[in-house]
């Protein structure tokens, strides 16, 4: 009797433990990556999304989700000032990684051709296809949305970033 | 069972109080309580908080009146003596190009006052966002110098939530001025101005 009291015991404790186990495959611990275009092309993009979307009172702000920071933002180091020096290579690199950080998965499916533009909350917002408080920032033929779009796929069209960078 | 209609009135008045509570937002509570109490013997008005961020208590959730837009010209970066009589220039994102002195508000004139403070109410212009905004200031020996943001406003109407007073630093452009700290004197205070700094720069 004893023995089976322990035994029950046993299972009861060992059973959770299978199967919360059961829930945690090898796909879900692998970690996920995005092969992020490079470094090289990004400057100009960061420049665009500085400008629509990183002012101090949006995503410029240190509390918002995609922080960007810039020479219109929250500056990364307390050794810039805002709308003073030019955004620096810091400031680039956190940039970039906020963006390519956001979704990895669905952007290297965007990236791929596997799933549209449109599918990344990036594109979403700014688009207004989803709730956004700084409303509609891009229209489908906006330049900006090229930019972006051109350096997810490969090759930046720097003509459409610089013509979305002399709007005001 | 069907509720009587003292128990359904109740109910509802149940289900609103506890709906109540929802609309108040802590952050713009916390805004609000950030801007701290009036000065002494500066009523509510044009005139007072000169400097601040208007939009906490005006921008439809605290208790002043609405505006769309408002905040304060200084003469420098890191001074304390405002501009009177400059004309804030909005161009917003349809081409729509308002001028501050076209405001028609209720005790408004449009350019900023003694205080250096200007707002405009929705009657007045309702811009679509992003907006573009010069400030031309009067030169006091004449003249007009035209000052160009060198960012657009993407949402936010009250120039002192990101303008914050002083200089620039990390998380701020600093207080909105017409010319540069090397140019102090140029500009003094207003006098019989019931609100920003008195006359011996002291407040």
């Amino acid at each position: 009797m004893t023995r089976l009291r322990l035994l029950s015991a046993g299972l009861a404790f060992a059973l959770p433990l299978v199967l919360v186990g059961a829930c945690v495959s090898e796909s879900d611990r692998a970690p996920t990556t995005f092969d992020c275009p490079p470094a090289a092309d990004w400057p100009v993009v960061s420049a665009v999304l500085e400008h629509d979307c990183g002012t101090i009172e949006c995503h410029g702000a240190p509390s918002r989700p995609l922080r960007i920071y810039g020479r219109n933002g929250t500056r990364a180091s307390k050794d810039s000032a805002v709308g003073v020096e030019a955004t620096t290579d810091e400031e680039l690199a956190h940039n970039r990684d906020s963006v390519c950080g956001l979704e990895p998965e669905l952007m290297t499916a965007v990236a791929a051709g596997d799933a549209e533009i449109e599918a990344l909350t990036v594109v979403r917002k700014p688009r207004l296809f989803e709730a956004h408080k700084g409303g509609r920032v891009w229209v489908e033929d906006s330049h900006g949305l090229a930019c972006f779009a051109s350096w997810l796929g490969g090759t930046v069209d720097v003509g459409e970033c610089e013509t979305q960078l002399q709007l005001p | 069972m069907k509720p009587t209609g003292i128990a359904g009135t109740s109910a509802l008045a149940a289900l609103l109080a506890l709906v109540a509570p929802s609309c108040e937002s802590p952050v713009e509570d916390e805004r609000i309580a950030a801007q701290g109490p009036e000065l002494p013997n500066v009523e509510e008005g044009p005139e007072h908080r000169y400097g601040q961020d208007c939009m906490a208590c005006h921008g439809g959730y605290g208790p002043g009146p609405e505006f769309v837009m408002a905040g304060t010209v200084f003469a420098t970066p890191d001074g304390d003596v405002p501009v009177q009589g400059a004309v804030v220039v909005l161009t917003d994102a349809v081409g729509q190009t308002f001028r501050s002195t076209s405001a028609r508000g209720e005790d408004n004139s449009g350019s900023t006052n003694c205080a250096g403070n200007f707002f405009i109410q929705a009657s007045d212009f309702e811009p679509q966002y992003p907006v573009h905004v010069e400030v031309e200031c009067p030169l006091p020996g004449g003249g007009t110098r035209r000052v160009v943001m060198g960012s657009r406003i993407n949402r936010e109407g009250g120039c002192g939530f990101c303008h914050t007073r002083g200089p620039a630093s990390s998380t701020s452009p600093g207080q909105i001025y017409c010319l540069t700290a090397d140019s102090q004197d140029i500009y003094t205070v207003p006098g019989g101005c019931e609100g920003g700094p008195s006359p011996s720069g002291s407040r």
